[in-house]
């Protein structure tokens, strides 16, 4: 395995959740993209703020043991 | 849409310039030496990616910061904003709607859902007075 097989790898993934893809890959589980939109959350201090969009990534192992 | 195992070790062997069954064969390595950290009780981390950890039967995948961000980058430099109280903002909804247009999805964007948001009531002061300076000078 080499630095460039990993770093391609990272690559990939990365490229296909911002196209909003899911990933799978046999073996290891896979890989979502998640949107949250702004929202509105009360602070533990009382004040109100509107949080931004977010993106994430999900995974969900598919590993044997 | 899915990008399932074969897809992506074509897509793999494209943007790493390695061959198909190279890239097969070093996933099999990546998986295998994952598996031998979670039985050391440690975590693996694909530098640049992220640390896969085991928790219990379950596997976490945390992403590093630099992934966040590039995931992100259509967000860049927005921060909460505060809202004070969230009283009287219906009326100023279209002024907010503008500056966060950019910021959704098209799909957010044809269904019409969370296009618009409350403005602060500080900002529609400012507004208000920029409106009176204007019929000043006039």
């Amino acid at each position: 395995m080499t630095n460039d097989f990993l770093k391609a790898f990272g690559l990939t993934i990365r490229d296909q959740i911002i196209m909003k893809n899911s990933v799978e890959i046999k073996g290891l589980g896979t890989f979502k993209a998640e949107h949250t939109s702004q929202q509105q959350e009360r602070k533990g201090d009382g004040k109100l703020v509107m949080l931004p969009p977010k993106d994430s990534i999900e995974f969900k192992a598919d590993m044997e043991e | 849409m899915l990008i399932d195992n074969e897809k992506f070790i074509a897509l793999l062997s494209d943007n790493s310039g390695i061959e198909k069954e190279k890239v097969e064969k070093y996933l099999e390595e990546l998986i295998s030496e994952m598996k031998t950290s979670f039985d050391e009780g440690e975590g693996y981390e694909v530098e640049g990616f992220g640390i896969f950890s085991k928790l219990g039967s379950n596997i976490l995948f945390i992403p590093s910061e630099e992934l966040e961000t590039e995931i992100n980058y259509k967000y860049v430099g927005m921060e909460p904003i505060e809202l004070p109280g969230g009283q009287e903002q219906q009326e100023t909804e279209e002024e907010v709607e503008i500056l966060y247009r950019e910021f959704l999805t098209e799909e957010e964007l044809k269904s019409g859902k969370n296009t618009k948001i409350r403005l602060p009531s500080c900002l529609m002061k400012q507004k208000n007075t920029k409106n009176q300076n204007k019929k000043k000078s006039l």
